[in-house]
């Protein structure tokens, strides 16, 4: 089967490469071809569908660090992209409404993916990836997160995306969560920061080998051959329509409204 | 009175902050880091127990599963730990 292959970002702007991802799922058809997208961000906080970015982020430390707040239109947890991270969705049909089974496959086609690269991951809980990590070196964690997903579904399709830390910058990942007391700040940035590791931790590559072991990893677990290829007029449409009334609002982005807008 | 609880499930941490008058949720809202399908069902959930008494919560929680939300990882037993926030 032939897919589409989308190399499609809007670095600095965050929350426009936020509605692309929306629009390339919500024009999804049934039977159309899958989606394999890569895009990166600047330095942003990414807040999940449920959460309220006052309860979630320091937003002075972020203000202070030039980090742009935006919020996604799936569930789960607050992250933070900059450019040494690899952000890739997945669009594809669906015949269930069984999410954990896609969390899954996409987590043996990404444990796939990084074998290429030379590094040994296994899939951590629900939605992360995690390396292994030698205990005899490191005895404080069995094992770092590389890499976190999230999902969306619905009748007939299904998205799933997720960041990988390739070479972010730990320290400030760490920083940006919110901390319930100011003395707790180092504490809870240094517990943190021991849970995640980056891909070049582990070896030695560049962004876009992980990206080119990525469309090989999916392309084989998946039986999909993805070529690259460019937005529709209608997906672009979409995309700047969701921006506009939902995406480039503070509404939207703080976490305090959840109605649908398009 | 306002009351405020964070309750932490196997995949997920679930956030209720409620305005209780007597026994009636006068106010709900709910947020967190965890998956809901479909996701603006959530808003549902707030509606079903707005002017509801504390002590039908597990009632609503059951009433609303049954509407086929799904949500990976965390329990209708952890959202009725969540709501009791008092």
């Amino acid at each position: 089967m032939e897919g589409r292959l989308l190399l499609l970002e809007t670095l600095g702007n965050t929350r426009m490469s936020l509605a692309y991802d929306e629009a390339i799922y919500r024009s999804f058809q049934y039977g159309d071809k899958p989606i394999l997208r890569f895009y990166r961000h600047d330095r942003s906080v990414i807040i999940g569908y449920f959460q309220v970015a006052e309860e979630e982020v320091d937003l002075d430390y972020m203000r202070k660090n030039g980090i742009m707040l935006a919020r996604r239109y799936t569930g789960g947890g607050a992250v933070y992209h900059d450019l040494g991270d690899l952000n890739f969705s997945v669009v594809r049909s669906s015949d269930d409404m069984d999410i954990t089974s896609m969390f899954r496959m996409m987590n043996e086609a990404v444990v796939k993916s990084l074998k290429i690269i030379g590094l040994d991951a296994r899939p951590g809980e629900l939605n992360d990836v995690s390396i292994p990590v030698n205990k005899k070196t490191d005895i404080m964690a069995g094992e770092k997160k590389i890499m976190g997903a999230a999902g969306a579904m619905r009748k007939g399709a299904k998205l799933w995306h997720a960041a990988m830390l390739v070479h972010t910058n730990l320290d400030m990942l760490s920083a940006v969560l919110k901390v319930p007391d100011e003395k707790f700040r180092d504490k809870i940035a240094k517990s943190t920061r021991e849970r995640v590791a980056n891909i070049t931790d582990f070896v030695d590559v560049s962004i876009d080998d992980v990206r080119d072991a990525l469309i090989k990893g999916f392309s084989e677990t998946l039986h999909i051959d993805f070529v690259e290829d460019t937005i529709s007029e209608s997906e672009e449409r979409m995309a700047h329509d969701l921006f506009n009334r939902k995406y480039s609002t503070e509404e939207w982005n703080m976490g305090l409204v959840r109605k649908e807008v398009v | 009175m306002r009351y405020s609880k964070n309750w932490k499930a196997k995949k997920g941490l679930i956030r209720v902050t409620m305005d209780v008058d007597g026994d009636r949720i006068t106010d709900i809202h709910i947020s967190g880091d965890f998956f809901m399908f479909p996701e603006d069902s959530i808003t549902s959930l707030e509606d079903m127990l707005r002017g509801t008494s504390i002590k039908d919560i597990q009632e609503v929680v059951k009433r609303f599963y049954d509407l086929g939300v799904i949500t990976p990882g965390v329990d209708p037993e952890d959202f009725v730990q969540a709501l009791k926030v008092m």
